[in-house]
């Protein structure tokens, strides 16, 4: 590689970083495994540069960007669920429920409601409510058609007032 | 559940969400970025390296150019003839074989 076209390569890679690092960040907090979420946003900017010359140009550099994350996330996530696969209390989809008078504005509890969505659902509530992305945006992100971007938003909220519910009945 | 339930939920629970200040540097170190500054420096010690070999290569000193060569045959054969002092009994020798 010739000199200035590595140049030009750091130069617009550095820009990325300092563009999109913080969106990256964001989104990896909510949607991968959080123990890990430092090191998922130092691999999904390892991985863009070292797949760069392969960046068609067909999308966005973020949605590209962002289609990295979410692959780094899955496999996190996979890495994890296997090793937690004798553990019902943890993980995607687990049957564990919300621990009596649970209160959202704890953490914890509100990582656990949110845990227990699948990967797809947690990550277009956090692209709605903590990103404020539209629904258009997040179907360009995501390259999922607008109106299941819509149902699945749909789901994750009546979930979380449904378990809430359940939560109150519960501790009445 | 409100939109800006949810909304306030999450900006409430992402208040620790800060970038580590090394980060960059991090993933710099990974990717072998170094600052052009610096690559320039290395690259053009290596080229005042390969001027100062080149010059020092084609220089007098070095090519033997600075040397007359009949000078040297000259050097080089004085030794390997005999002096005056050690001719002539050498000759007196052969002469008395005869």
């Amino acid at each position: 590689m010739s000199f200035f076209k590595r140049w030009k390569k750091e130069r617009d890679f550095q820009r990325l970083y300092q563009e999109q690092n913080e969106f990256i960040r964001a989104a990896l907090y909510w949607v991968g495994p959080y123990e890990i979420k430092d090191e998922l946003v130092q691999d999904t900017f390892l991985k863009a540069w070292n797949s760069w010359d392969r960046f068609q140009g067909d999308s966005s550099m973020k949605t590209w960007l962002y289609r990295i994350a979410m692959n780094c996330a899955k496999d996190a996530l996979r890495k994890k669920n296997f090793h937690e696969s004798f553990d019902e209390e943890k993980g995607e989809g687990s049957t564990a429920v919300l621990p009596e008078n649970a209160d959202l504005e704890n953490r914890e509890e509100f990582l656990f409601l949110l845990n227990k969505l699948s990967f797809e659902h947690r990550e277009v509530l956090v692209l709605t409510y903590y990103l404020g992305h539209t629904i258009k945006e997040i179907a360009d992100l995501t390259k999922r058609p607008e109106g299941t971007i819509k149902s699945q938003l749909h789901y994750a909220k009546k979930f979380f007032e449904e378990e809430m519910k359940n939560n109150e009945e519960v501790a009445i | 559940m409100k939109d800006s339930k949810l909304k306030s939920l999450f900006e409430k629970h992402s208040e620790e969400l800060v970038t580590p200040k090394s980060e960059w540097k991090e993933i710099k170190e990974k990717t072998r970025l170094v600052p052009l500054p610096q690559r320039l420096g290395v690259r053009m010690g290596i080229a005042f390296t390969l001027v100062c070999l080149f010059t020092y290569t084609l220089s007098p000193s070095f090519t033997g150019n600075s040397v007359n060569e009949n000078e040297l045959v000259e050097y080089m054969l004085e030794d390997s003839i005999p002096h005056e002092d050690e001719f002539q009994p050498l000759l007196e020798t052969s002469l008395s074989s005869l």
